[in-house]
C-alpha cells in the first residue's frame, strides 16, 4: 500500500474509535439539559434562570435577609437566605398562614422540632423536603414550583436517638404566584419507656426529646389517667420515673405533649407497657419503621405501597404485605402502612 | 342554592364540634349544587369527607341508576387522597369504586375525595348513593371509625337544545413526579419494576405512558404504551433510560424520566453498530475503487 492509502485507513480507523466516545458524550449532555432553563429567560415554568431572578428576593419569599441563589433546573434556592423568629402559630400545635402575594409560588415552613435533628416534609404524601434544625430546635425550609390547588402536607422529624415523632399533618389551599408561610409547626415530643413489662411498684422510665426548656406533660393512662409535667432540659431530653403502684395489674399506655411560649403539641406516639409480676426490658428504638417496610429500605413509600397494592384482594399474599396478618390485604393494612409512612 | 349548601355545611359543622363524643365520628357526604337537571344536562357531584379525628385510610362505592344516568368522567384533580388504591372508577354500570390513603390522615370538613360528572338520561328522581364505605383511623392499628353517609338525588325533567355541560379548564400539566426502580421478592417474579405517581390539581391524572428505550438518538421511534403502576421493566439488565408520562384529564402531560442504573458496553449502543457498519461499507467501496485504479 502507499502513503496515501496508509492515512486513509489511519484515519478511518480513528473516527471508528472515536466515534463511539463522541456519541456517548453528547447523549450525556442531552440528558442533563432541562429544556428552557439555563438560556437566561424566565420560562412559564421556571421560577428564575442563572442570575435572573425576576425581581424575587430573600425578602420578597418570606425570609429576613440573605442571598437568594437559582438552581441549576431554575427553582429558587433558599439555603442562603436566613430567617428570623416568626409569629406563631395558634394553640394546639396548629399552623398559621399567611399570603404575601409575591411572584414565586412557594411554601415556607418554620417550625420547631428536636435540637438538630432531621426534619422531612412531605407534599401530598412524597417527601418534598430535609432539613436539619437548629439547636434551639427552629427549623425552616421553602418547597416551590407548586400549582394552585389543595395540598396536603405532612412534617415529621427524628430525635437523637432516632425515635420518629407522630407525622404532623396538615391541608394547604395553595394559589399560584403566592408565597404561603406556615409558622407554628410544633411537633409533639419522641416517647419511649425502659421496660416493656414492669412489676407493680417498680419505677418504669418514661423519657424523650421535645424543645429544650418546654414543658412536656405527661400522661400515663390507666382507669385512672395520670399527667405529669416535666421541664426538658437544654438538649430537649426530659425524664419521668413513674411509681407503677397506683397503676392497675394490666396493660397500659403513655404519651406526651410540649408546650412553650403559649404553643402547644397535640399528643404524639402512644407507648403501651404492661404493668405485672416481672421486669422486662424493653426494645431499643427501632431505627427502622415499626411496621410497612415491605422491601427493606428503611423507609414506607410508595415502592412499599405499591408492593402492597399488587396483592390487593389477591390471596396467597406474603406475610410482609400481610402488616396485620390477619391473612387479607385489605384497606386495614394500607391503613397502618400510612401512619408509618416516611416518604 | 347556596343558601343549602350553607346550611348543610353548619350542620356537618356543628355535628363535628359541638358533639365530638357523638355516635359517629366522621361522614361521607355526596354533595351537588343542581337539584333540578334536564335530560342531556351534566352536573358534578362531590365526594367529601368530614372528620372531627384523622382518618387515613377511605373505601366504598357509590352507585345510581344506569338507566337514567351517565357516568361521564371521575375527576380525582385536588383529591385529599394521596394515593389510590383503587383510584375512582366505573367498575361495572351504575357502580362507582374507590379506595386510598393520605398519610397523616385528613381532618376537618369538606375534604374533597373525587367529584363525578353526571349526564341526566331520563326523567324522573335520580338517587346518588355511598354505600359500603368505610373509613380507618391514622392510629397504626387501622381502626374503624363508625362512618355517616350521605347521599343526594336530583329530579330530571325534559331537556331543551341547548343542555349545559360541565366542561373543566384545565391548561397545567400534572405536578413533576419521580420514578423509582425496585424490586420485591414477592411480586413479579422479583423482577425489576418502576413505581411512579402524579399529582394534579386540575382535572387529575387520567392515564400514564411509558417508554424504554438504550439509546437516546433513537428514542422517538419507540412509541408511548399505557401503563399501570408498579409496572415491571422490559429492560431487567437496567441498562435503558424510562420515561413516564402522566396525562391528565384535559390532555395536559408531564414527563419524567430515569437514567439507566447500568451503563452500556460500547457494542450495545445501536447507533456506534450503526457507524461502524456504514464505516466498513465505506472501507469496502474506497478499497474496491482502490483496487480498480491500481490494478
Amino acid at each position: 500500500m502507499t502513503r496515501a492509502h496508509h492515512q486513509f485507513f489511519s484515519i478511518f480507523l480513528l473516527l471508528l474509535f472515536a466515534g463511539p466516545a463522541f456519541t456517548h458524550a453528547i447523549t450525556v449532555e442531552i440528558t442533563a439539559t432541562v429544556p428552557g432553563c439555563g438560556d437566561g429567560a424566565i420560562g412559564n415554568e421556571e421560577q428564575c434562570d442563572g442570575l435572573n431572578l425576576g425581581g424575587s428576593s430573600c425578602s420578597s419569599l418570606g425570609f429576613t435577609d440573605g442571598s437568594l441563589l437559582c438552581t441549576s433546573a431554575c427553582t429558587f434556592n433558599t439555603s442562603s437566605c436566613t430567617s428570623g423568629s416568626s409569629g406563631s402559630g395558634g394553640g394546639g400545635g396548629g399552623a398559621s398562614v399567611s399570603s404575601p402575594s409575591i411572584p414565586a409560588t412557594n411554601v415556607v415552613f418554620t417550625g420547631r422540632a428536636y435540637p438538630l435533628s432531621r426534619v422531612t416534609v412531605l407534599k401530598d404524601g412524597q417527601a418534598a423536603l430535609t432539613t436539619i434544625a437548629g439547636p434551639d430546635s427552629n427549623f425552616s425550609g421553602t418547597i416551590s414550583g407548586l400549582s394552585t390547588g389543595n395540598y396536603q402536607f405532612s412534617v415529621y422529624s427524628e430525635d437523637s436517638a432516632g425515635r420518629r415523632s407522630s407525622l404532623f399533618a396538615f391541608p394547604i389551599y395553595i394559589t399560584s404566584g403566592v408565597t404561603t408561610k406556615i409558622s407554628g409547626i410544633f411537633i409533639a415530643p419522641t416517647i419511649a419507656t425502659d421496660k416493656s413489662e414492669i412489676r407493680k411498684g417498680d419505677n418504669i422510665a418514661i423519657f424523650g426529646q421535645s424543645v429544650p426548656s418546654s414543658e412536656v406533660t405527661i400522661s400515663v393512662n390507666s382507669e385512672e389517667e395520670f399527667f405529669v409535667k416535666k421541664i426538658a432540659d437544654s438538649d430537649g431530653a426530659y425524664l419521668l420515673n413513674f411509681d407503677t403502684s397506683v397503676l392497675e395489674i394490666g396493660q397500659h399506655q403513655t404519651q406526651s405533649k410540649s408546650a412553650l411560649n403559649g404553643e402547644i403539641t397535640a399528643f404524639g406516639e402512644t407507648v403501651e407497657f404492661v404493668v405485672g409480676t416481672v421486669n422486662v426490658l424493653a426494645d431499643l428504638p427501632a431505627t427502622t419503621p415499626s411496621k410497612g417496610d415491605v422491601n427493606g429500605d428503611q423507609r414506607v413509600n410508595l415502592v412499599d405501597f405499591s408492593v402492597v397494592a399488587y396483592w390487593h384482594k389477591r390471596e396467597n399474599a406474603p406475610a410482609s404485605a400481610d402488616l396485620n396478618a390477619d391473612g387479607e390485604v385489605d384497606l386495614v393494612d394500607f391503613s397502618i402502612m400510612a401512619f408509618y409512612w416516611t416518604g | 342554592m347556596r343558601f343549602i349548601l350553607r346550611i348543610q355545611f353548619g350542620i356537618g359543622l356543628a355535628i363535628l364540634l359541638l358533639f365530638p363524643f357523638a355516635s359517629f365520628a366522621a361522614e361521607l357526604r355526596l354533595n351537588t349544587d343542581r337539584v333540578d337537571v334536564r335530560v342531556g344536562e351534566e352536573f358534578i357531584v362531590e365526594a367529601v369527607l368530614f372528620a372531627e379525628g384523622a382518618v387515613n385510610a377511605v373505601e366504598g362505592e357509590i352507585t345510581f341508576p344506569e338507566d337514567m344516568l351517565v357516568a361521564k368522567e371521575v375527576r380525582d384533580g385536588n383529591s385529599s387522597v394521596n394515593f389510590w388504591i383503587e383510584n375512582p372508577h366505573l367498575e361495572s354500570p351504575g357502580k362507582i369504586i374507590f379506595s386510598g390513603i393520605t398519610p397523616g390522615g385528613v381532618r376537618g370538613v369538606n375534604n374533597l375525595l373525587f367529584s363525578i360528572v353526571f349526564e341526566a338520561k331520563k326523567t324522573g328522581a335520580a338517587a346518588i348513593s355511598v354505600q359500603y364505605a368505610k373509613a380507618l383511623q391514622n392510629d397504626g392499628k387501622g381502626t374503624k371509625i363508625s362512618l355517616a353517609l350521605s347521599d343526594t338525588a336530583v329530579e330530571i325533567t325534559m331537556g331543551d337544545s341547548n343542555p349545559r355541560q360541565e366542561a373543566m379548564k384545565d391548561v397545567a400539566p400534572p405536578e413533576p413526579f419521580v420514578l423509582s426502580v425496585a424490586r420485591d421478592a414477592s411480586i413479579f417474579e422479583g423482577n425489576w419494576f418502576i413505581v411512579f405517581t402524579a399529582s394534579d390539581k386540575g382535572s387529575g391524572v387520567f392515564r400514564y405512558e411509558i417508554k424504554e428505550y438504550r439509546s437516546g438518538q433513537f428514542s422517538f421511534l419507540i412509541p408511548w404504551r399505557n401503563v399501570t403502576n408498579p409496572h415491571v421493566l422490559s429492560d431487567q439488565a437496567l441498562k435503558s433510560y424510562v420515561m413516564v408520562r402522566a396525562i391528565d384529564g384535559a390532555g395536559n402531560a408531564r414527563v419524567s424520566e430515569i437514567d439507566p442504573v447500568n451503563t452500556l458496553a460500547w457494542n450495545e449502543y445501536g447507533l456506534h453498530w450503526l457507524i461502524f457498519t456504514g464505516m466498513l461499507c465505506t472501507i469496502a467501496y474506497t478499497a474496491f475503487k482502490l483496487w480498480r485504479r491500481y490494478k
